[in-house]
């Protein structure tokens, strides 16, 4: 015993979390990480000899290690003390605030779906309006932490806004959003923008869509606190602060998902979950009609949108009587087949940054 | 499979070492053959057939040359040794260097086809291997294995049969025969295992992640002070992979009671680019010494072959780390300083010591970006950033954000750590607490692991 103190550690250790680590239940899904969890997979010698197994049962060794958000918080506590400001692509910059970390444009990907916008742009351009929302780091540029240079949003929005002026409208959030960069306009552990940073593209989008704009002070907001957002889960950096979540009273007259009914706008009971943005619009569905209670018109919209949108598109409910929002992710048939068969007064285009650059379904807009 | 994984440490390593510690001597090599089958199976099923045909043939090679060497027939010992030889070289050319030929060789205009094929997994660390056990029974300096059990677990053994140390035969045939594990093989073994891991998982990893930044950033977007940065991370992140991974290596051996050679003493403390060499990937050094330089000659048949020698020696090393000309090239950037170190350099650095330190540094650091980018293009772009006086805040971001864990480097890369370590070790439980620490946070860092890469494990 004496002798061997090391090898007692190391034989103790590796024998209890390795016996422990098989007799444990499998748990399904991680809330600290936000993410489901590898599953322990079938042993075939087919599986083995194609290399599949290996993978797998590495990835569910990982996953299913006993006390994981111990040591997964071990680690990212020990990288802070260590002086790191990012994690996962994430990084912490000043009041707390959590960036996504993009250095250089992927061009590929992003010449792939501006193509593909093009032509989309081509065929229905005298309806659509396009808008692409900046992501926080080019905003809230005085929070980045220093000597991070990111990508230069305006730029490439710019070059894509200039080839798509000849066919379809054109909506630039920078000047509005870097106007009011001082508020509350984007969510500090989350991705997405807050209900104020979301009217305030709405405001923007109406002068550009040529309709008047109801102010934020005609509903009753409600505030829901302790949010952190997917900044957070993906980096899990000490140091963020937590978000509020301001809802607001809309009134509408019917809401619908896929084909069910809703009831109102928000499904409030993902509030108490983790992820709460999910509340929005239920969360993202194929296709949602959204009525609106005493609309100004009896004009139908259509929004085609990354989850950004779910936070902006029900403040439209006052401007038009129908509005059918669409997110490709989830949306099966032909766009386009789906455009000529419906009578849509208006197209609106909009996706953040980041989702137009990651979203591999911006391509079915070819179809 | 990787010894820093989840998968090795919290289920090869556990039930193979109960299964060895418990079975009679007679059953433990071949314990450790079906563990190391196991092992190379993981990830890599059918290459496991070559490496058992290289074996095969260095047995039979073994064999026939000493008997060769009874009946004295002297061709038949030839005829065997060449055997080895050409299956040896022949697969390593092929697997490894055949795609390499044919683009150059498309280059120069001939026809010649696309080839690629998966490089097997540890293929330059065997074939060295057993080459040198068929030279060395062909030299008589050790004795042909006849049971082949023992041929293919000297093969096999699993600590070092991926990514070295290149383990020769006469570094272990003994133990092959007889051996015993005591309390100290055991707690030295858990102990270096240990150091090795911690190098791995929290030195390399971390510190690579900052070299990673600079492709993400782009080489031609850099700063000259960043790209200083960068590749000064590269040489201590292949620093603490390699020796990390020998350590374990070594760690493990002792833990099945087997002594490896030592693979690296502080390279990066060493005053010239010879002394460098002497402690850098030892074995790999003294492979190409005792088998290539020595056998073409050496120092001893004057001025001109003796830099000829070290010409050919040091392309061959360089090309044996990859199948591209920039490895060529660092090989052959190597060849250069060690003949002016040679003829009058050596001197010169003996007497200035500041100096001598910094000239290794600089080299070395150039001789990094030579190894880590692989296109020529590439190499020019980061050389003009190194040396472009670009001024930039750049650098401020990543100091902040790896200046720790640069400096916890440089500390663990220069031999006053191991002085404090020493000094420190005397205290039982102040060891203990550091080898638990190390296992902890190894452990930690290897649940959520987002980069794990293996920079050896190609070649």
């Amino acid at each position: 015993m004496k002798k061997t103190p090391t090898f007692l550690l190391l034989a103790v250790f590796l024998a209890v979390f390795s016996v422990t680590g098989e007799i444990l239940p499998s748990r399904t899904y991680s809330d600290l990480e936000n993410r489901y969890l590898a599953q322990k997979p079938a042993f075939s010698l087919e599986s083995f000899f194609k290399n599949k197994f290996s993978k797998s049962y590495e990835e569910y060794c990982n996953d299913q290690f006993p006390a994981r958000d111990f040591w997964v918080s071990l680690k990212s506590s020990t990288e802070t003390t260590l002086g790191k400001t990012e994690n996962n692509s994430v990084v912490l910059g000043k009041d707390g605030q959590l960036f996504n970390k993009v250095l250089r444009l992927d061009e590929e990907t992003w010449n792939s779906h501006t193509e593909a916008l093009l032509e989309f742009a081509k065929r229905h351009g005298e309806k659509l309006t396009v808008a692409l929302v900046p992501n926080s780091y080019a905003i809230l540029s005085d929070r980045l932490p220093a000597g991070l240079h990111e990508l230069d949003q305006k730029s490439v929005i710019d070059s894509l806004y200039e080839r798509l002026t000849p066919f379809a409208c054109t909506a630039d959030l920078f000047p509005t959003l870097s106007a009011h960069s001082k508020e509350y306009i984007y969510y500090r552990t989350d991705h997405h923008w807050t209900t104020l940073g979301a009217w305030y593209g709405y405001e923007s989008l109406c002068t550009t869509l040529g309709l008047t704009s109801t102010p934020l002070s005609s509903w009753e907001g409600h505030e829901v606190s302790d949010f952190y957002g997917t900044y957070y889960s993906r980096s899990r950096l000490s140091g963020a602060q937590a978000d509020t979540i301001t809802w607001y009273d809309i009134p509408v007259e019917s809401v619908s998902c896929d084909g069910v009914a809703m009831d109102g706008l928000y499904d409030f009971s993902r509030f108490e979950t983790r992820d709460k943005y999910s509340a929005f619009l239920h969360g993202n569905h194929g296709i949602t009609v959204i009525r609106g209670k005493n609309p100004s018109s009896s004009k139908k919209l259509l929004v085609l949108q990354d989850s950004f949108g779910n936070s902006l598109t029900p403040y439209f409910s006052q401007n038009y009587a129908e509005i059918t929002v669409i997110d490709l992710r989830h949306f099966a048939p032909s766009i386009n087949a789906f455009i000529n068969e419906n009578d849509f007064d208006d197209i609106l285009f909009l996706y953040s940054f980041d989702g137009f650059l990651d979203e591999r379904s911006v391509l079915r807009l070819k179809y | 499979m990787v010894f820093s994984s989840i998968v090795f440490l919290f289920r090869f390593l556990p039930i193979t070492l109960f299964i060895y510690y418990l079975c009679p001597f007679r059953l433990k090599n071949a314990v450790i053959l079906i563990a190391s089958l196991i092992f190379y199976a993981w990830g890599e099923p059918w290459f496991i057939l070559l490496m058992f045909a290289s074996i095969l043939v260095d047995y039979c090679a073994g064999l026939g040359i000493d008997a060769c060497r009874r009946h004295e027939i002297l061709w038949g010992k030839r005829a065997f040794l060449g055997l080895s030889l050409v299956f040896n070289l022949g697969s390593l050319c092929f697997f490894k260097y055949s795609g390499f030929l044919l683009d150059n060789l498309r280059t120069l205009g001939f026809a010649a086809p696309v080839f690629s094929v998966a490089l097997p997994l540890g293929i330059s660390f065997y074939t060295f291997q057993t080459m040198s056990y068929s030279i060395d029974v062909y030299r008589g300096t050790v004795k042909a294995e006849k049971n082949i059990l023992n041929f293919v677990t000297f093969v096999c053994l699993f600590p070092q049969l991926i990514a070295g140390p290149i383990v020769k035969y006469s570094d272990i045939s003994e133990k092959l025969h007889f051996r015993r594990v005591c309390s100290q093989d055991l707690e030295e073994g858990a102990r270096i295992f240990l150091l090795g891991l911690g190098s791995k998982v929290l030195l390399a990893n971390q510190i690579g992640q900052l070299w990673n930044e600079m492709s993400s950033i782009g080489y031609e977007n850099l700063s000259a002070p960043l790209a200083w940065l960068g590749i000064f991370a590269y040489g201590l992140q292949i620093y603490f992979d390699f020796s990390g991974y020998s350590l374990m290596a070594i760690g493990l051996g002792r833990l099945l009671g087997f002594t490896f050679p030592e693979n690296f003493r502080f390279p990066y403390a060493s005053r010239s680019i010879t002394e460098f060499w002497r402690r850098w990937h030892i074995t790999l050094g003294s492979w190409f010494r005792e088998y290539l330089y020595i056998p073409l000659g050496g120092n001893r048949l004057g001025k001109a072959r003796t830099i000829l020698n070290l010409f050919v020696v040091w392309a061959a090393t360089g090309l044996w780390h990859g199948a591209s000309w920039n490895f060529v090239l660092w090989g052959l950037f190597f060849f250069v300083f060690l003949v002016l170190e040679k003829n009058f350099l050596g001197e010169f650095l003996e007497k200035h010591r500041i100096f001598s330190h910094c000239y290794l540094v600089f080299l070395i650091l150039i001789s990094w970006v030579l190894f880590a980018v692989t296109d020529f293009s590439s190499i020019g772009i980061y050389f003009s950033r190194m040396f472009s006086f670009s001024v930039s805040d750049d650098v401020l971001y990543y100091l902040r954000n790896y200046g720790l864990i640069l400096i916890l480097g440089i500390f663990f890369a220069v031999p006053l750590c191991r002085r404090i370590g020493e000094k420190l070790g005397k205290y039982p439980v102040l060891r203990f607490v550091g080898m638990a620490g190390l296992l902890l946070f190894s452990t930690a860092y290897l649940v959520d692991a987002t980069y794990n890469p293996f920079l050896y494990f190609r070649f």
